[in-house]
């Protein structure tokens, strides 16, 4: 590293600090930054510091946005009385990838957790009540995750949301496609043929 | 050394880069141990569900080359997925506490089959639709303390030893530090925790005398169970030097009447 001159040595030391990247890693990066011309080096900077400056946190659904409300929230050729329940905006962006919903959403920032100390009151739980109270959702489709924490999040948001007048549905789970039936585990199976339909 | 084939409880799951998980069980060959699950949050045939909190699972692990690392995970076979507790906060709340409990006491290596046959047990009884949840939770956590030779004294005065039966009615002072009931004679608590009224311990000697089965047929009155239960729980606490996450979130639940 001392090898390196020391504006080179910083910029490895600050790609290092990104998550899953080393020093190793980090200083082939940063060659090959200073491989390539000054102007993709100069949009990289630009591109940083914009998301970091514009990003912000939708005021209706808590998704990642430049502009608030989102662009999700805006268009007024989505669904407006379903709104889906998701943990991250990373979910957010995997539902919106399958095109199979039209509806908004609404991220909780998590899901409850009681070993990592994560209650309602860390999560936007009470931020999607006051949605309810508005009056133009019918449908609330709960996509919290499948696993205990998911699971557990999805049953405390029934019963917070019970006799609010709005539908409160859950996702299905069962056999992902391309999933061999011999590998899957038991409570996937069971819940695959709870939810079996007519073909 | 050989690979290990045991049966386990996952205790606790964190994530490790970006496809890998640490997982950490309770196992009835080894006690406590955490192994490195390769490979488990990229690809789902890898391990498929069976990695999932609170599920008993048939687990076979190694060392690998690296002297000194985590031991690696080759193998996770779901055996029981006690679906109910995942389908209800509370339950999960209750569950994440024992495991918790376990994860903080029990040491790494050192196989305790008394408290792994007590933690599936009640497990089992909390997925049990029929059971009471708070039955169960102050069932196990009386065990736990027994096994963990922290029976908190209920019958007799810790000072001078005179037995409940002579004492009349009244608030009873638990003693954290000497780990049992004063009498109003003795006086002054050293590590004061709840105070208890003379029924109210009297249930919990008799709950604690049967079976779960036993605790069920029993007719206990509210108060008394939640008496009981706080008892045991600031007293576990006390032991375990600070108040567990996830009894901090329990008791955030009961507030809001979940």
């Amino acid at each position: 590293m001392s090898f390196y001159p020391p504006s080179l040595v910083n910029l490895i030391k600050q790609l290092s600090k990104l998550p899953g990247i080393g020093e190793k890693t980090a200083e082939r990066l940063a060659l090959h930054i200073l491989r390539g011309s000054v102007k993709d080096a100069q949009a990289l900077a630009e591109s940083i510091s914009e998301a970091k400056e514009t990003v912000r946190l939708c005021s209706v659904c808590y998704g990642l946005a430049d502009s608030d409300p989102c662009h999700i929230c805006r268009d007024a050729t989505r669904d407006q009385d379903v709104v889906c329940v998701v943990e991250q905006g990373t979910d957010m962006v995997a539902l919106e990838k399958s095109g199979a919903f039209k509806g908004r959403y609404h991220v909780l920032q998590g899901c409850l957790s009681p070993m990592n100390g994560v209650g309602p009151d860390n999560l936007r739980i009470r931020e999607l009540v006051e949605r309810l109270k508005k009056g133009k959702i019918k449908e609330v489709v709960v996509a919290t995750g499948t696993s205990v924490e998911g699971e557990s999040t999805a049953n405390y948001l029934r019963q917070v949301l019970e006799g609010s007048g709005v539908k409160v549905t859950r996702i299905a789970s069962g056999v992902p496609i391309g999933g061999d039936l011999k590998y899957t585990d038991a409570l996937t199976l069971k819940r695959a043929l709870d939810s079996r339909h007519c073909l | 050394m050989p690979p290990v084939t045991t049966s386990a409880v996952i205790l606790r799951s964190i994530e490790y880069g970006d496809f890998d998980l640490i997982v950490t069980f309770f196992t009835q060959a080894q006690g406590k141990r955490a192994a490195l699950a390769k490979n488990a949050r990229k690809s789902f045939k890898r391990f498929g569900g069976a990695l999932e909190l609170f599920s008993k699972v048939s687990i076979v692990y190694a060392h690998g080359k690296k002297k000194g690392g985590l031991p690696l995970l080759s193998e996770s076979n779901l055996e029981q997925h006690f679906s109910n507790i995942r389908m209800d906060i509370h339950k999960t709340a209750l569950a994440s506490l024992w495991a918790e409990t376990i994860y903080s006491w029990a040491e790494e290596e050192q196989a305790q089959e008394e408290i792994f046959q007590l933690l599936i047990r009640s497990l089992e009884n909390l997925d049990d639709e029929k059971v009471d949840r708070d039955k169960v939770n102050i069932l196990f956590l009386l065990r736990f303390l027994a096994l963990a030779g922290l029976t908190p004294s209920l019958d007799q005065c810790v000072l001078c030893c005179r037995s409940l039966e002579d004492w009349g009615q009244g608030g009873i002072c638990f003693d954290h530090a000497r780990g049992g009931i004063v009498c109003p004679k003795c006086g002054v608590c050293l590590a004061p925790g709840p105070v208890l009224s003379v029924g109210a311990v009297k249930q919990l000697l008799w709950l604690n005398k049967g079976d779960l089965a036993a605790a069920g047929r029993m007719k206990l009155s509210r108060e008394a169970m939640d008496r009981g239960r706080d008892l045991l729980e600031s007293f576990l606490a006390y032991h375990l030097g600070r108040e567990p996450k996830s009894l901090r979130f329990l008791k955030d639940l009961r507030r809001r009447h979940f």
